[in-house]
């Protein structure tokens, strides 16, 4: 978890990162950009903050420093000179390995980041004190005139443990005298049985950079002349930098037994002139152009894509689907069976090819969640509430655009919940329950849906309260029957609102029916339960993806339209007879009443009488319509686009699809149809005398 | 009523009278092509036509602009305007002929005077006359708003 959470900043960080670089270069060409330096300021902080969080501690700190150098740009008492600029490209390159790389622990590593700190750090102090030039000076490190330094190689006799000296003494002493590093030679060890404990068969090769005269380093050894061989060389003036070259210098001479030849070390270091002091400054861009490497080197494992480019992906492959559609149709007409092969092969890899498409546009549940936490959060301080928000199934992945729709009402349910659900304290030990409320998200697959679930365990809703409510509204009739279940999903119709007295929480004045609203609108329901006392539990049922569908194509006398097969349980011909002995719209199936609707009088069309009616039954919920069609034509697969604003509203018809030979055909919004169906809609202003003379 | 700022018109003929609408507005000037029915909609809502995969709904514009004939010419065809560059917002209109391109530079474009009382629209930008025929220019907006069912 932890692992994924880092992979997703280091992600960010790295467009962090970029957008640095980029106000960079803006800013080398307009050094005067106060937009340039907020945006370069504002992208270290969240590199920092960032990075503290995930324990990128080198990494904040780092980026702590640079900031304080941009904060003063920021305030106006640093001046943008290009030193500053080539600093924090350079700093940039550290940024992007310390992102790489995590938390140093190799040595050189960190001695490579304390020297570039180092660098930061004089330049944030200086660069405030002197706020133009003297940059480069500042950013390496002080250098005296008259520093060298000297190779000192130390091969004391075996005796020399026996009259009481400590070789490591006379090493400490010498690295008091200046910058030193010493080598150790083990070689001269013997295996263990002729091993002589009092013997010394260490030797020691010292890299000094110091002031001190040639014959101050030799007076360090003064007293173990005789018990030793010294020899002290200058190598070269200035300071030195243990690199690569060294250690392969050493390492060169471990193995062959010897000691570092002063000559090779001078031919090392003179490589790196003219001046000592830059070599630091050299070995250390070195390094960073390694690493750079390194990183560049590193393999990308995910990108990030403008979601207008998969949105348009998504458009082509839908596209392409349609015109592989009418291959098909094409084929199967002309029967040619090269053709067909072919058909059938672009079939193939189209539906893979959308599988794919849509996968990328899936993303998971888990980055709007956060907001969610934050909302129970919050208003339960606010209103004084304990509640404890479980969340599971974050990971579920949903099509962007469904998420996007989903954040509202969710957010809206999650509200109702924690203000209206959850009961204060007091009530809950009073009802018997724990003070602490309990809100659950719970998501998960179904089938082809994504099932989204808040319960709360507060007060949940009293039937009889809505019932009165509702008629006292005019939303149902006083003789209405209505079960329990129906009765709890009158909140969701328009103009219905709970409680009585509008609270800041809530009542922000979007209701539930502005709720299924927009649950519907990404062809999702949403349904509640509720039990009073106990709480209440809402469910929201979503499509996995919008813009692709398997239909029933049907006709209706002579148009054709698209029934979802997610919404079809069955399908049944029917004579006549069934219908002509039907009461009040119901036929009988399998023992089973199932009440019907004809299609053509919801299209308010011509009726025939019909041949061989086909009855497609749907079923949402627990609710279950047959409706009546001419003809069922075949299943297909289709893409369903949107009607466009000016029949957004339409109520039967959800969409549109474009047929295999380019005819469009609507797409029925089966669940408005069973909605209107129950509120009678068909049965009243519209079919008011047809539906009489039918009856009776 | 001048404070447009399109410079050119596309006029046409619904049934015998002259109407024009920003030109930069029309995307599409097609024959009326094979349109699918939209059940429960208004009679003007003529229904939804397939453009290049995209569904863009039909109006008949002659049904609201108070016109009762809706027989089909040759000359009938179907301008597809983008009133918001949006895709949503495109809508195709029947009209009976389209004229010509009229640039609006040295018109003299007058209010236009009360017109027929069945029409859904009122709000004309104003009227020119050309070639002897009175020319209205139709306020897109009003249109938009009015073909929303």
């Amino acid at each position: 978890m932890i692992d994924k959470f880092k992979a997703k900043f280091v992600e960010e960080s790295l467009d962090n990162v970029n957008d640095l670089e980029e106000a960079l270069f803006a800013l080398e060409n307009d050094m005067q950009s106060k937009d340039l330096i907020e945006r370069i300021f504002r992208a270290m902080h969240s590199l920092k903050g960032g990075g503290a969080m995930f324990g990128f501690n080198h990494l904040s700190d780092f980026t702590h420093h640079l900031e304080n150098i941009f904060d003063k740009v920021r305030n106006d008492k640093l001046e943008v000179t290009p030193d500053l600029i080539s600093l924090t490209f350079s700093a940039v390159d550290e940024i992007k390995s310390l992102l790489d790389k995590g938390d140093l622990t190799e040595k050189d590593d960190l001695d490579a980041y304390h020297a570039f700190m180092g660098r930061i750090q004089s330049f944030s102090e200086t660069g405030s004190a002197a706020p133009v030039a003297e940059v480069s000076a500042s950013s390496a490190p002080v250098v005296d005139d008259g520093e060298k330094t000297y190779l000192i190689s130390f091969v004391p006799k075996e005796e020399l443990l026996q009259n009481g000296t400590n070789p490591l003494f006379l090493l400490d002493d010498l690295h008091a005298l200046g910058e030193g590093y010493s080598i150790v030679y083990t070689h001269k060890v013997p295996s263990f049985e002729p091993l002589e404990p009092e013997n010394n068969y260490c030797l020691w090769q010292i890299l000094l950079t110091t002031t001190e005269s040639l014959n101050e380093i030799k007076d360090v050894f003064i007293f173990v002349e005789d018990e030793c061989d010294l020899t002290v060389e200058e190598v070269c003036s200035g300071g030195f930098e243990v690199n690569q070259g060294i250690k392969k210098l050493i390492s060169n001479a471990r193995n062959a037994n010897s000691l570092i030849k002063v000559s090779d070390l001078k031919i090392l270091l003179k490589k790196d002139e003219p001046a000592a002091p830059e070599n630091v400054q050299k070995d250390a861009e070195d390094k960073e152009q390694k690493k750079k490497k390194a990183f560049k080197e590193h393999k990308i494992s995910s990108i990030r894509v403008s979601s207008m480019k998969i949105d348009e992906l998504v458009n082509l492959v839908s596209e392409l689907v349609t015109v592989q559609a009418q291959l098909s149709v094409y084929a199967e007409k002309k029967g040619e069976n090269d053709i067909l092969g072919l058909a059938e092969n672009v079939q193939k890899l189209s539906r893979q090819l959308r599988d794919n498409a849509f996968e990328i546009s899936l993303i998971p549940m888990q980055s709007e969640l956060m907001r969610f936490q934050r909302l129970v959060r919050d208003l339960s301080k606010e209103l004084g509430k304990e509640i404890d928000f479980v969340i599971e199934g974050g990971d579920i992945e949903l099509d962007k655009n469904i998420i996007e729709h989903l954040t509202d009402p969710l957010l809206h349910i999650l509200r109702n919940s924690v203000d209206h659900g959850i009961e204060m304290p007091d009530e809950r030990v009073a009802a018997g329950k724990s003070p602490k409320g309990n809100i659950y998200f719970k998501a998960y697959h179904a089938g082809a849906n994504v099932l989204i679930e808040v319960t709360d365990d507060g007060k949940g809703i009293n039937v009889e309260d809505i019932r009165k409510k509702a008629i006292a509204k005019g939303i149902i009739d006083e003789a209405a029957e209505l079960s329990d279940k129906e009765v709890l999903n009158l909140i969701f119709t328009s103009g219905f609102s709970t409680r009585e007295t509008v609270s800041d929480v809530s009542g922000r004045g979007v209701g539930m029916d502005v709720v299924r609203k927009k649950i519907s609108e990404i062809r999702g329901e949403v349904s509640i339960d509720s039990d009073a006392g106990q709480g209440t539990t809402i469910t929201l049922r979503l499509p996995l993806t919008l813009s692709i569908i398997d239909g029933l194509l049907v006709k209706v006398v002579d148009n054709q339209y698209v029934i979802p097969i997610s919404s079809i349980e069955k399908i049944f011909a029917l004579n006549q007879n069934q219908l002509k002995n039907s009461f009040n719209k119901v036929v009988v199936i399998e023992n089973e009443q199932i009440p019907y609707v004809d299609m053509r009088d919801v299209f308010k069309e011509e009726k025939a009488e019909m041949e061989v009616p086909q009855m497609i039954l749907v079923k949402h919920d627990d609710k279950r319509l047959g409706l009546l069609v001419d003809e069922v034509l075949g299943e297909y697969q289709t893409v369903v686009k949107p009607l466009g604003r000016y029949l957004k509203t339409h109520e039967v018809v959800s969409g549109a699809s474009i047929l295999g030979d380019g005819t469009i055909s609507l797409v029925i919004d089966t669940n408005r149809v069973l909605q209107m169906n129950s509120s009678g809609k068909f049965k009243g202003k519209k079919k008011e005398e047809g539906k009489k003379k039918e009856e009776f | 009523m001048s404070e447009n700022s399109y410079s050119t018109l596309l006029s046409f003929k619904l049934q015998d009278e002259f109407f024009a609408i920003d030109a930069m507005r029309v995307n599409h000037i097609l024959e009326v092509p094979e349109i699918t029915k939209v059940p429960n909609t208004p009679d003007f809502m003529v229904g939804v036509l397939n453009l290049h995969g995209n569904i863009i709904p039909v109006v008949d514009l002659r049904l609201m602009m108070g016109f009762t004939n809706t027989e089909l010419t040759n000359d009938s065809a179907v301008v597809v305007i983008n009133p918001e560059e949006q895709q949503d917002s495109s809508l195709g209109l029947i009209v009976d002929m389209v004229k010509e391109v009229v640039e609006t530079d040295g018109l003299e474009i007058k209010p236009t005077v009360a017109d027929k009382e069945e029409s859904m629209l009122r709000n004309f930008h104003g009227t020119f006359s050309m070639d002897n025929q009175f020319v209205h220019i139709i306020d897109i907006e009003e249109l938009v708003v009015a073909a929303e069912v």
